[in-house]
C-alpha cells in the first residue's frame, strides 16, 4: 500500500469570472514512507493551492473541494472536521506554511506556541511543556531561550526555523513544507536544507517539500512532481526528472537554471501559465510549447509511463 | 515616560488652546465685563437708596465698576491675565466662582466641580461598559460572517448611530418613553421627594439614569462595533490564524487566544477615543436631560451670565479624565502588546 494516494484532487476558488481552477485532477502515490517528495512549478501553477488542499486548510473563497486522499487507510476527505482535527492534524501531518515569518501569534511567546497543541485541553504541565519547546527549538539549531521570546524578537533565519519545530512537536509520519527557504538568503536557505535532511535521515519522516527552486528539490527529494497551470505534468524518481526529462514542460523548465560551466546559457519560457478560470482545450502547455502539435489542441494529454515510475502527461509519448 | 510627557504637554496644549480661543476672540473680555455690569445692575437699586444725586450715583457705579475690573483683570490684557489662571488651575487652585453656587451653597469652584463628578463618573463609566460589552459581543460574531444580513443590517444601523446626535436621540427618547409612555422620568436623578437613603434611592437613580445611559451607548456602541469587527476581521486573515487552525486548535481556542488577543489593543483604543466622544457628547446629553454632572454645569456656565473661572476649570477637569484614560490605555498596551515593552 501506498505511503499517501491522492486521488483525482479538485480545488477551485470562486471569482467574479467564474471558478478559478487552482488544483485540477491531482493524481499521485507517495509510495515510500520516510521519503521526500518535491512539487515544482511556476508561481501561480497551484503548488500552495495543493498543499493546503491536503491539509484541509483551504480559505472561505473555494467554491470546489473534492477528490480523496488515502492515508494510512483512511481516506481524509472523509472524515469530519472533528475527527480529521482530532486525529490528522499535526499528530498525522504537520505543516510549514508559506512565509514562515508570519507563522507566529505576535503577542504568545514562541516556546508557547511550538507546543500549544497540548498546552490547550491535553493538560501538560506548563513546567514540562516548557522544556520540550526549549528541546524541540534546539533540534532545529536554535538556542533553548528562544522560547521564552516574542516572535518580534527573532531574525529573519530563526523565525524560518521555529515553525519547523513546531511542526515537529508531536513528531508527524508527514510534514508538508511549502516555500520552506524562500525569502532567505542562501547561507540560511542552506542551514535550513541541512536540517531537513538532518530530520529526513535522523528522525525518517516523510516530507513533501513544495517549491519553485529546482535546486533546491534536487539537494533532498527522492520524487519529484512538476505541475503546471493547476495540473500534474511529469513524475517520477528524482534523478530521472532532473536528469532525462521527459516532458517538453520540464526539459524547458530545466534549461532555464543557468549554469555556472559550459557555454548553455539559460533559456527563458516565453508567455505566462494558461488562465485557470478559462483554459483552453487540451494540453495547458500548448500555448508555450515548442513541439505542439494537433491533438494537443483538442483532448487532454494521457498519463504515460514512458520510464519505470516516470510518468508523464504529454501527446509525444502516445502510440 | 516618554508618553506621560506627552500627555501632560496635551493637557498644558488644551488649555492654551482654550485660553487662546477666549481671549483672541475677545470672549473673556465680554463674559468679564457682562459679569461687572449683572454685579453693578445689582448694586444699583441699594446705592440709590443712599445717594440720592443722581451724578454722585454714577461716579461711585463708576468707582466700583473700576474696582471690578482690577480684581477681574480686565485692566490687563488677556494673556497676561488668562496664563494665570491656567497656572492656578494645574495647581488644582480652581478659584471661585463668579455667579454659580454648588448646592451647598459654595462658591469655591473645587466644590462646585467635585460635587458633579461623581455623578458624570456614573453615567460616562456605565454606559462605557456597556458600550465595550455590546461593541466586542457584537463586533467579533460580526466578524465571523461577513457579508450576511445581520451584518449588513448592523452596520446601517452603525453609520446611523454615528450620524445622529446623541442629544437629539435623548430628546426623542423623552418624548417616546416620558410622554407618549410615561416608563422613565424625563429628567433629573431623583424623584420628588427623593426617596430615603439605601436601596430604594439606588432603584430610584438607576430609574432615572436609564434614559441618559442608554442614550449615550446608542450614540458610542454603533461605531464601536464597526471598529471591534474591523480590527477582528484583519487578524481573522492574519497567516498565523491559518497557522493555529491548521495545529488543530479548537476555534474556541483560535478566536480567543489568536484573534481577540492580538486584536485586543486597537479595541480597547477604540474604547478609549469613544470616551473621548462621550465627553463632549454629555454636556448636551446631561443638560437635555437636567442631570447634575459636570456636563450640565458646563451648559449652566456658558449660558445665562458665563462663568469663565468654572468654563476654565471644567475643561482641565474634562482633559484631565481623558488623559488619565489615556494613560490606563498606555499601561494596558504594555500588557496586551509585548511589542511595546520597554527593555
Amino acid at each position: 500500500m501506498a505511503f499517501m494516494e491522492i486521488k483525482d484532487l479538485h480545488l477551485y476558488y470562486e471569482t467574479t469570472r467564474g471558478p478559478l481552477r487552482a488544483v485540477e485532477g491531482f493524481s499521485l502515490s507517495f509510495q515510500e514512507e520516510g521519503k521526500t517528495l518535491g512539487i515544482i512549478g511556476e508561481s501561480g501553477s497551484g503548488k500552495t493551492s495543493l498543499s493546503l488542499a491536503i491539509m484541509r486548510s483551504i480559505p472561505g473563497n473555494v467554491s470546489t473541494y473534492q477528490g480523496s486522499i488515502l492515508f494510512e487507510g483512511r481516506d481524509l476527505m472523509r472524515l469530519s472536521a472533528a475527527e480529521f482535527r482530532k486525529d490528522i492534524r499535526w499528530k498525522k501531518i504537520s505543516m510549514v506554511f508559506q512565509g514562515a515569518m508570519n507563522s507566529f501569534n505576535p503577542v504568545i511567546q514562541v516556546g508557547r506556541q511550538v507546543v500549544e497543541r497540548l498546552l490547550s485541553g491535553d493538560g501538560i504541565s506548563p513546567r514540562k511543556a516548557g522544556r520540550e519547546a526549549e528541546s524541540l527549538l534546539e533540534t532545529v539549531g536554535l538556542s533553548r531561550d528562544v522560547a521564552y521570546r516574542y516572535p518580534h524578537e527573532l531574525s529573519g533565519g530563526m523565525k524560518q526555523r521555529a515553525p519547523i519545530a513546531m511542526a515537529l512537536y508531536l513528531k508527524p509520519r508527514l510534514i508538508v513544507l511549502d516555500e520552506p527557504t524562500s525569502a532567505l538568503d542562501v547561507s540560511i536557505q542552506a542551514q535550513i536544507m541541512n536540517l531537513l535532511k538532518q530530520l529526513k535521515w535522523n528522525l525518517g519522516i516523510s516530507m513533501i517539500l513544495i517549491t519553485h527552486d529546482i535546486a533546491l528539490a534536487s539537494d533532498i527529494c527522492d520524487y519529484i512532481a512538476v505541475i503546471h497551470g493547476a495540473k500534474l505534468m511529469e513524475y517520477g524518481p528524482a534523478e530521472n526528472i532532473l536528469i532525462n526529462p521527459q516532458g517538453p514542460y520540464t526539459q524547458k523548465l530545466l534549461a532555464s537554471i543557468p549554469r555556472l560551466h559550459g557555454d548553455t546559457r539559460p533559456q527563458f519560457l516565453s508567455g505566462a501559465p494558461c488562465d485557470l478560470v478559462s483554459p483552453p482545450p487540451g494540453c495547458r502547455f500548448q500555448s508555450r510549447c515548442p513541439s505542439v502539435f494537433e491533438p494537443c489542441r483538442e483532448k487532454e494529454p494521457p498519463w504515460l509511463e514512458v520510464a519505470p515510475a516516470h510518468w508523464t502527461g504529454c501527446w509525444l509519448y502516445a502510440k | 515616560m516618554v508618553r506621560g510627557i506627552t500627555m501632560v504637554l496635551v493637557l498644558i496644549a488644551v488649555q492654551f488652546l482654550l485660553v487662546i480661543s477666549l481671549g483672541i476672540t475677545g470672549l473673556s473680555d465680554r463674559m468679564l465685563e457682562a459679569v461687572i455690569g449683572e454685579e453693578l445692575r445689582a448694586l444699583r437699586p441699594s446705592l440709590a437708596e443712599t445717594i440720592r444725586d443722581p451724578d454722585e450715583l454714577e461716579y461711585a457705579l463708576r468707582v466700583r465698576r473700576e474696582e471690578l475690573q482690577t480684581s477681574y483683570g480686565l485692566d490687563r490684557p488677556w494673556y497676561h491675565r488668562l496664563p494665570e489662571m491656567v497656572s492656578r488651575v494645574f495647581t488644582l487652585d480652581l478659584g471661585e466662582a463668579h455667579t454659580l453656587r454648588s448646592f451647598t451653597g459654595s462658591n469655591r469652584v473645587a466644590d462646585i466641580v467635585l460635587e458633579r463628578l461623581p455623578n458624570t463618573m456614573l453615567l460616562l463609566t456605565t454606559s462605557l461598559i456597556f458600550t465595550a460589552g455590546i461593541g466586542i459581543a457584537v463586533g467579533v460574531r460580526l466578524a465571523s460572517k461577513v457579508g450576511s444580513l445581520s451584518d449588513r443590517i448592523v452596520s446601517y444601523f452603525s453609520a446611523v448611530s454615528y450620524a445622529m446626535p446623541a442629544w437629539w436621540v435623548g430628546i426623542l427618547f423623552i418624548l417616546l418613553f416620558s410622554f407618549r409612555f410615561p416608563i422613565f422620568p424625563s429628567g433629573g436623578m431623583y424623584g420628588t421627594p427623593p426617596p430615603p437613603a439605601g436601596l430604594f434611592r439606588f432603584l430610584d437613580l438607576l430609574h432615572h439614569a436609564f434614559l441618559p445611559i442608554i442614550t449615550l451607548v446608542l450614540a458610542s456602541a454603533g461605531p464601536y462595533i464597526y471598529v471591534v469587527r474591523t480590527m477582528t476581521l484583519d487578524v481573522a486573515q492574519a497567516d498565523h490564524v491559518t497557522v493555529a487552525r491548521a495545529k488543530g486548535l479548537t476555534e474556541k481556542v483560535v478566536s480567543r487566544r489568536h484573534i481577540l488577543r492580538v486584536a485586543a489593543p486597537p479595541i480597547v483604543t477604540g474604547l478609549v477615543l469613544g470616551l473621548a466622544g462621550s465627553l463632549g457628547g454629555s454636556i448636551l446629553v446631561e443638560t437635555v436631560f437636567n442631570w447634575q454632572g459636570m456636563g450640565r454645569l458646563y451648559y449652566e456656565a456658558v449660558v445665562g451670565t458665563p462663568d469663565e473661572m468654572v468654563i476654565v476649570a471644567l475643561t482641565f477637569m474634562f482633559t484631565l479624565i481623558y488623559v488619565i484614560a489615556r494613560m490606563i490605555l498606555e499601561v494596558l498596551y504594555v500588557i496586551l502588546d509585548p511589542r511595546v515593552r520597554y527593555q
